[in-house]
């Protein structure tokens, strides 16, 4: 059986992207430090109480912090915000306006009601 | 004489001390994603938007000339593609998937580099010798393509805007 140019295209091409996805993921383990992984029980242990305001922000958490705080906020790139003991004013302050050079602001992102519950949610740290 | 090697050892210690730093530092990594990124995600538009002009143009040369520009855009997109894609593994610390954001950007820009990589060895193999229905489905898996990078684009800004 003879495949024509465009079907011998099509195999390699596919070939090729799933290769070079591969490379990448192969260059991620290289990369990924071996320690200080998280375990899914850490990550877990964060998890406020369903239907409260820091369930709330958990969950705004994870999508706008986790990448940088981790997702259990012990800190990753960002630091680990267990035990944190600014005042809800001063955490507040800092959701909206950021640290310039090292934490974006999220001001115009988020309402005060979100960065109220992402308040609520650093509190609730404390006590994990 | 017997201070040279001392002094080499040295240089090289000190050497590969910055570079070690260089590697670790995450600013210098997201500068080296977010300018490496523009070139892919640039590129690819052009070669998407040439090959419709390609597709539907009257004149037969100018026809011609659209597809070859943006068969070379789409090889550049493609070389410049795996720059973006190491650094972006480097500034996540080797992350592959993530959460939130982080998350959002991985499951479009995974995709998408699979494609930009097949799609170009397409082009390469295939060169002028495709047939219209061929070239069809190739501009709209490639068009697919685009906005699947920038849909990642989108999610890899929302990361980093306002630092």
């Amino acid at each position: 059986m003879k495949l024509s140019l465009e079907r011998k295209a099509i195999i390699l091409a596919t070939v090729s992207g799933l290769a070079a996805i591969g490379m990448a993921f192969a260059a991620g383990e290289i990369i990924r430090p071996k320690q200080g992984a998280e375990s899914p029980a850490t990550a877990n242990s964060v998890i406020p109480s369903a239907g409260s305001e820091a369930r709330r922000g958990y969950e705004l958490f994870q999508l706008n912090c986790a990448h940088c705080h981790g997702s259990d906020a012990r800190g990753d790139e960002g630091p680990d915000l267990h035990g944190v003991t600014k005042s809800d004013a001063r955490i507040s302050s800092l959701i909206k306006n950021g640290i310039k050079g090292e934490m974006p602001k999220f001001g115009e992102k988020l309402t005060d009601t979100d960065v109220r519950a992402l308040s609520a949610f650093v509190r609730s740290l404390r006590d994990t | 004489m017997s201070r040279t090697p001392t002094a080499l050892r040295s240089w090289m210690q000190n050497s590969a001390e910055l570079h070690l730093r260089l590697l670790m530092n995450q600013v210098f990594w997201a500068r080296m994603h977010g300018g490496a990124t523009h070139f892919p995600i640039a590129l690819l538009l052009v070669s998407v938007l040439f090959d419709l002009a390609g597709f539907w143009w009257r004149d037969e040369l100018r026809r011609y000339e659209f597809r070859a520009f943006a068969f070379y855009s789409l090889l550049i997109a493609a070389a410049a593609s795996p720059a973006a894609v190491i650094s972006g593994i480097a500034l996540s610390k080797g992350v592959l998937l993530g959460t939130g954001m982080l998350a959002l950007h991985h499951y479009f820009i995974w995709p998408a580099f699979g494609l930009l990589i097949g799609l170009a060895v397409w082009r390469l193999v295939t060169r002028e010798n495709a047939s219209r229905q061929a070239r069809g489905c190739y501009l709209a898996l490639a068009s697919v393509t685009l906005v699947a990078m920038m849909t990642a684009g989108y999610w890899g800004g929302e990361m980093l805007i306002g630092r």
